[in-house]
């Protein structure tokens, strides 16, 4: 589907007066919005078929109770972490084409098109089109979809390093 | 336990591919970038036209049109291909070295893996598990023997 410059610059004007929500959904739905990977919930592996499953396989090859608890809950929980590195890395934050690469001064009539029904004064325009400089600016800084993977991927890599040593430990200590 | 542990390995040398094309990939992006940024607007305001054409004059595949297309961009922005490069890497350094910590990671973790694969004493676990083998088979013999007693008796 192709985005209509016009109409796509009308919707973020719009979006801009949003109070946000106001059913019940609404509110449990946005409430999600800032959730990234999921990797800071304490997870519940004791409970999972695969923990169970595991546990008889490390079992098998003679290792202690204990320490098949351990290493299946390590080994589970780098999983976690490899899994949402993996999603992290193939669906970074989408690159804002429109936003980057508009021509915001060549913008200024639109946004007085779209102003001027509420009687808005040309410093409102003036207004309007230095806020989606800096919202353009913001876009530019992130850099192009290469930049923004390697940057949201970096962000994960204490979660490997925490994952990848209790692995160890618990093999180690098994 | 072994293949698992492997097959993590593996997982990690492939992340170590990716991330070393990641670094080129950054490198071509904020080459692109600095073109359009040079170019007039209406040429070049589309970042991904500019990129491919970047891409295929890099590799020579580029036809006459394309060519001409990237040397008067560089021309007009006062750039040779090897100050591009090197203004790409300037403004790319900071991504390559976010990359680049993502590699030592992988090989950190490569390390952690190598170390617990190592640390497994296969000797007693290939006894322990013979034992729990033949302790299973037992039980399985003496529950076997008891039920073909239990049809004699009556």
């Amino acid at each position: 589907m192709t985005t209509n410059p016009r109409r796509s610059l009308a919707n973020r004007c719009c979006s801009l007066k949003s109070t946000g929500p106001r059913s019940a959904d609404g509110k449990r739905a946005s409430s999600q919005n800032s959730r990234k990977h999921g990797l800071n919930s304490a997870p519940d592996f004791e409970s999972s078929l695969e923990y169970r499953a595991l546990v008889d396989l490390i079992a098998e090859e003679g290792f202690s109770g204990f320490a098949c608890a351990d290493i299946a809950a390590g080994l589970l929980n780098y999983r976690r972490v490899m899994d949402a590195y993996y999603d992290t890395y193939t669906s970074p934050e989408p690159v804002d084409e429109f936003l980057r690469d508009a021509n915001v001064k060549a913008s200024n009539p639109i946004f007085s098109e779209l102003l001027s029904p509420s009687g808005s004064e040309p410093r409102d325009v003036r207004d309007m089109a230095a806020l989606f400089a800096s919202m353009q600016r913001q876009e530019r800084r992130k850099g192009g979809p290469i930049s923004r993977r390697s940057a949201d991927s970096h962000k994960l890599i204490r979660y490997q390093r925490n994952g990848i040593a209790r692995l160890s430990r618990a093999v180690r200590q098994g | 336990m072994a293949v698992a542990l492997v097959s993590q390995l593996n997982e990690s040398l492939w992340w170590i591919k990716r991330h070393t094309v990641d670094k080129e990939l950054l490198l071509h992006e904020a080459m692109a970038r600095l073109l359009s940024k040079a170019g007039s607007y209406a040429e070049t305001y589309d970042n991904r036209k500019v990129s491919e054409a970047l891409e295929r004059y890099l590799d020579g595949r580029a036809d006459k049109d394309e060519s001409e297309w990237i040397e008067d961009i560089l021309i007009e922005s006062k750039l040779t291909l090897p100050d591009l490069r090197i203004r790409g890497f300037k403004d790319a350094a900071k991504y390559i070295k976010m990359v680049d910590d993502l590699i030592h990671r992988q090989h950190q973790t490569i390390r952690h893996l190598q170390r617990s694969i190592d640390s497994i004493d296969y000797k007693s676990r290939l006894i322990k598990r013979m034992d729990l083998e033949l302790a299973a088979l037992e039980s399985k013999q003496s529950v076997k023997g008891a039920l073909t007693l239990d049809d004699k008796s009556s």
